[in-house]
């Protein structure tokens, strides 16, 4: 698919708006410049980015790493025995994972690619969270106005809605951003939601006897009093216009029992928020303390919770596209396998959080596997990429004294940006295939897994990228996946600087497909 | 060690990224049109070409592009005379160019808008119904000014303008700790004793001490980074002055030359050199620090030490490894050639230097008519192109002067100096001119690029802090927080934003990296807040009372809200109360149409239909917008 903006595309915009004047300054073209003759591959509609805080052990996980592979006799253990037991690594779909932890993910490795050759840009959590957010690196001059790359596929996705897509383009579930919209209008803003069984009740009703009544007869009054300012040609000016379209488009929420439906769930016994916690597992490190389900607690927990609002929100496809969830916990620094005798229940190693992670994206990808998507013969797995990443990946056996089996002196990882993983989950891809190969310990990058010619060793104008799998290669990806054009320019931001998705032409597609 | 190890393997990348020469393969517009061939560029920053230059969707001021900011190359020059009278030289200065531009003004505000916008200006609120009254019925002459006059001499004022130096300043808890709350008191105290500003900027630039003890000393302490080495330290002090005090941003280049990146940028930058910023730097090179954690904040005791210049070989921190032509760089102003004096006394020298330069009095005065009239003479106000200031040596096509009235800031700055520094003063001069007190409302076709001769009033949407005390007002019940400083009622008084609580959604920056926006955006959030905020909004509007929290010690007092008590009031017609609850909230009276509308809300039901009018006269847009 050739992607390419044009006056026609913006004038599409107006058509499906609801927002009426806020729409109205996007469609005096060209506001936003394409180039010509980008492919992009245009297989997802949603995108889900799940962004693990602190920096994942890699070799615990996605690049997992095994002591039966190790032939290096002054490093011989990834792990100690007991917590290597406790792992069970096996090869699900043809990718190696830790059974026993991503008991459910493990059910779809047919639909992820790793990438195992990526090599992160900073080792600094601050600034490689910043990639996280923008693909972009933290440049002190005009960080603050660069967008998330969610407030960047709700920009872009507000060309296609439909009337009833009352929702925002771009939610962030339990989760904080430090930097959201950037220079981007509030309407690409992240709406921000700490989940609850009960829905959003408080946040979209109105909280005042009479309830939705009374709101109707106060709304009817402000339409009433100020009808010249919220009219067609308001005398205010665009700022206030564009208020005027934030009221409309906050009252299209309210009281909307669809809208309600999507931020509520069950709890309990059986419930699903349940389903999307993870489990309590016996000592053996593989037996659920009941059966599944039971031993996690009731009422779920909130990276599961958001994974489960999540899955409404694609589900009801009322004008999500973009969701962000962060799982904080990763900063693993002591302690990983859950001290000296691995428990598998601490709440801090990375049996526990791995299967936090497993419980809510495992079941968020599980459930839409089950879901049909939009087009026939697609699910809505098909329809929605899931990107998994973290700060860096953590420093590997290799670097660490023997006597301690595999770890620094405190049981833990430290930070480690030179081999780091980024799973991709449905969106369309071509799944159960790893992209590149990481040495025995985790530590360096062996295998590129790709071939892009202006990127070899010692050649191409960029020497400092090498041949490894960038971020701004993942974020590349990710726009194509999404069908935006990843050189899409915006000028006059307030620096005065360009913003372009992916700055720099030697950017690629990772081979997902 | 083992981090830091490592992040020198990620800084050392970025050198690689940045030494990396890269052409950019041109760029194809939307109609096929091949454009000019971009510069190589080593800094994820791209310039563009002037022919490609569009605005972005969300950018609100077409006049702000960065070629064109001249006036008058997109107008008819048909010379109009203004029917507004002029008050001070501002005005001349600003009605001459639309005279003779051929740009109408729009009239004089209406007293209502006048006393809102000034009280928000001013104070950051705004005014009680019965100060509007007492203002609308006064009919003395010169009423305008004296209200200045009042509102500058007000605790109010001094609270507002800390907030404006908080926020100039970066006064951040998450940088200094417990020494952000000196810091607040050390500017409080000079905004209210209106002290010289060049004092202070002297007293900035030299202190030592400890930032929980010296408030003054805060000012270099807000310019540690956690990753940051001795050197970065000091070009981070030296870029910090550069911005504040002489509103130039040579953050780029100190990490890299200004050529091959900054040309379609700032000209002026652009020629910078690298070792210019170090030189600027060289003059903090004295300074040292011992730094000790406390309970998750530090706080920094400086001591100053008889020093050289500037080290280029340390290793580590941050930027890309220094090359110097010398290891060692002496101290050099950035503006200008003045002798360095053997005593060494940098910081001491570096203040002289500084506030003796005409760009300190131009950027402080554009600082402040930026922030009183919405867009500055230069904008961003901290990003002054020093090539670009002369109309008599103007700059290559297609660049333009930069500032839109370059004569009226100089002689602001002029003026600023003759007064000794006296920032009350700018203030009262801006206030009291008539180009300010324009109204909001244009006759005639208006276009984006009026906006820079701000031939109309610039309409703005309350800030955070502007949004939280005015609805406190609105309703009398203002609200109570006991801080480290103490007991406050307003939020121009708070030390963090932190403390706006819902009004947060109102993106008030949070003084360190993220600079709030310009202009304000909305947001559903916002809109959510405003409609539906059950703590702090709907039981302000409830016929009812509000619990209040006392000084420390003190129990709790409950409040009426305005509604309760203007419904207690057995002699209060329907008429009466509408009046009330207009002036209160949007400082005027209502016309006939509102009031016709809002009686039959009353009629059937008083109390229901008084707290449902107060609700939407807090949600109307000319509430929130001023």
């Amino acid at each position: 698919m050739n992607f390419n903006f044009n006056r026609r595309d913006f004038l599409k915009v107006g058509g499906a708006s609801v927002f009426g004047y806020a729409l109205t300054h996007l469609m005096e073209p060209p506001k936003i410049l394409g180039q010509n003759g980008e492919t992009v591959r245009g297989t997802a509609k949603n995108l889900i980015f799940i962004n693990l805080n602190g920096g994942p052990t890699h070799c615990d996980t996605f690049d997992l790493k095994s002591n039966e592979d190790v032939t290096d006799n002054s490093h011989p253990l990834i792990r100690p025995p007991r917590a290597e037991e406790l792992m069970g690594i096996d090869t699900f779909s043809g990718i190696n994972l830790p059974g026993y932890i991503f008991r459910n993910l493990k059910d779809h490795a047919d639909k992820m690619v790793i990438v195992r050759s990526h090599w992160g840009w900073s080792n600094a959590h601050n600034i490689a969270q910043y990639w996280n957010y923008t693909g972009q690196d933290f440049n002190p001059a005009f960080a603050a106005e660069r967008p998330n790359i969610g407030a960047v596929v709700a920009l872009e996705a507000w060309r296609q809605r439909q009337p009833g897509d009352v929702l925002p383009g771009f939610v962030l579930l339990n989760s904080n951003l430090p930097y959201k919209n950037g220079f981007l209008s509030g309407l690409y803003a992240p709406f921000e939601v700490t989940t609850a069984y009960t829905g959003l009740g408080t946040v979209l009703d109105h909280p005042a006897e009479g309830g939705q009544a009374r709101f109707q007869t106060r709304w009817d009054l402000l339409q009433g009093l100020e009808p010249e300012l919220r009219g067609p040609n308001p005398p205010l000016g665009k700022q206030a216009a564009d208020f005027s379209s934030f009221y409309e488009a906050t009252k299209a929420m309210m009281y909307n029992t669809t809208v309600q439906e999507i931020f509520r769930y069950a709890i309990g016994q059986g419930s699903e928020a349940q389903r999307y916690a993870p489990i309590q597992v016996q000592s053996d490190g593989v037996t659920p303390v009941t059966t599944p389900g039971a031993g996690a607690n009731p009422n779920g927990e909130p990276f599961g919770n958001a994974c489960l609002v999540a899955r409404n929100l694609i589900k009801a496809g009322k004008g999500t596209r973009a969701i962000w969830i962060t799982l904080g916990g990763w900063d693993q620094h002591g302690q990983i396998y859950g001290g000296a005798n691995p428990n598998p229940n601490g709440p801090g190693s990375i049996y526990f959080l791995g299967r936090r992670l497993d419980a809510g994206v495992g079941n968020l990808v599980a459930d839409l596997r089950k879901t049909p998507g939009s087009q026939a013969g697609r699910t809505l797995l098909d329809e929605t990429l899931i990107v998994i990443l973290g700060d860096f990946g953590r420093t590997p056996a290799s670097r660490y004294d023997a006597r301690y089996n595999g770890t620094n002196s405190g049981l833990g990882r430290d930070h480690w940006n030179q081999t780091m993983t980024c799973a991709f989950i449905g969106g369309g891809i071509n799944g159960g295939r790893v992209i590149g190969e990481s040495d025995q310990h985790g530590d360096r990058i062996t295998e590129i897994g790709w071939d892009p010619p202006e990127r070899r060793p010692g050649t191409g104008p960029y020497p400092g990228a090498g041949p490894y799998i960038r971020t701004e290669d993942l974020f590349y990806s990710i726009y194509s996946a999404l069908g935006i054009n990843p050189r899409t320019r915006i000028l006059d931001t307030p620096s005065r600087r360009v913003f372009i998705y992916v700055p720099r032409d030697f950017f690629g597609e990772v081979p997902l497909w | 060690m083992k981090k830091l190890k490592l992040l020198a393997v990620a800084v050392s990348l970025a050198v690689l990224v940045g030494g990396g020469l890269y052409f950019n393969r041109g760029i194809a517009s939307d109609s096929g049109e091949k454009t000019a061939e971009l510069r190589p560029a080593d800094c994820p920053l791209y310039p563009v070409s002037p022919g490609l230059f569009v605005a972005n969707p969300d950018s609100y001021f077409e006049g702000l592009s960065k070629y064109t900011t001249e006036l008058g190359s997109r107008v008819a020059r048909n010379p109009v005379t203004l029917q507004v009278t002029r008050n001070n030289f501002i005005d001349d200065y600003l009605f001459d160019k639309m005279e003779g531009d051929g740009v109408a003004s729009s009239g004089l505000c209406t007293d209502d808008e006048f006393i809102r916008r000034v009280w928000l200006d001013l104070t950051g609120r705004i005014p009680s119904a019965e100060d509007v009254r007492r203002f609308l019925s006064d009919t003395t002459p010169n009423k305008r000014d004296r209200l200045v006059d009042t509102l500058l001499a007000s605790d109010a004022f001094v609270d507002r303008m800390t907030l404006f130096f908080n926020e100039l300043f970066q006064n951040s808890r998450s940088r200094l700790g417990s020494g952000t709350d000196v810091y607040h008191m050390y500017i409080r105290n000079f905004v209210q004793q209106n002290r010289p500003y060049h004092e202070v900027v002297q007293e900035l630039l030299t202190a030592t001490g400890d930032t929980y003890q010296n408030g003054p000393a805060n000012f270099l302490a807000s310019a540690f980074n956690p990753e940051a080495n001795q050197a970065d330290i000091f070009d981070d002090m030296g870029i910090q002055a550069d911005r504040i005090f002489l509103g130039i941003q040579n953050l780029c280049v100190s990490c890299h030359n200004g050529a091959r990146h900054l040309e379609e940028t700032n000209l002026w930058l652009a020629a910078r050199l690298r070792e210019e910023t170090w030189g600027m730097s060289a003059f903090f090179s004295g300074l040292r620090w011992s730094r000790e954690r406390v309970g998750g904040e530090t706080r920094t005791i400086f001591t100053e030490v008889d020093s050289i210049g500037y080290n280029t070989q340390m290793g580590g921190g941050y930027r890309p490894q220094r090359r110097g032509s010398r290891p060692i760089i002496s101290p050099k102003y950035i503006l200008g050639d003045q002798a360095i004096s053997p005593e060494r006394n940098y910081r001491a020298e570096l203040a002289r230097f500084i506030t003796a330069d005409p760009q300190f009095a131009k950027a402080t005065v554009n600082y402040l008519w930026k922030t009183f009239m919405g867009l500055g003479i230069v904008d961003p106000p901290n990003s002054f192109d020093l090539s670009r200031q002369d109309p008599d040596n103007p700059p290559p096509a297609p660049w333009s002067v930069q500032p839109s009235h370059p004569d009226l800031l100089a002689a602001l700055a002029e003026e600023f100096q003759a007064s000794n520094f006296d920032i009350r003063h700018v203030i009262e001069l801006i206030a009291k001119s008539n180009a300010y007190q324009l109204s909001a409302s244009y006759n005639g076709q208006w276009q984006d690029s009026y906006a820079r001769y701000f031939a109309r009033h610039i309409l703005r949407r309350l800030s955070p802090e502007q949004m939280h005390d005015s609805i406190a007002s609105a309703t009398q019940v203002v609200p109570g927080y006991n801080l480290r400083i103490g007991y406050v009622n307003w939020a121009t008084q708070f030390t963090e934003s932190g403390t706006l609580g819902p009004f947060g959604v109102f993106e008030p920056g949070n003084r360190v990296d993220i600079e709030r926006p310009d202009p304000p955006r909305g947001s559903i959030s916002q809109v959510l807040t405003l409609m539906n905020n059950g703590n702090f909004i709907l039981p302000r509007i409830k016929n009812g009372t509000v619990s209040v929290v006392q000084p420390s010690g003190q129990p709790s007092v409950n409040r009426n809200t305005l509604v309760k008590t203007l419904l207690a009031n057995r002699d209060m017609s329907n008429e009466q109360i509408i009046d009330e609850l207009f002036l209160a909230t949007l400082s005027r009276y209502p016309d006939d149409r509102e009031k016709t509308l809002a009686m039959e809300k009353l009629e059937p039901d008083r109390v229901r239909g008084t707290e449902d009018l107060h609700w939407v006269l807090l949600n109307k847009l000319d509430f929130l917008f001023y």
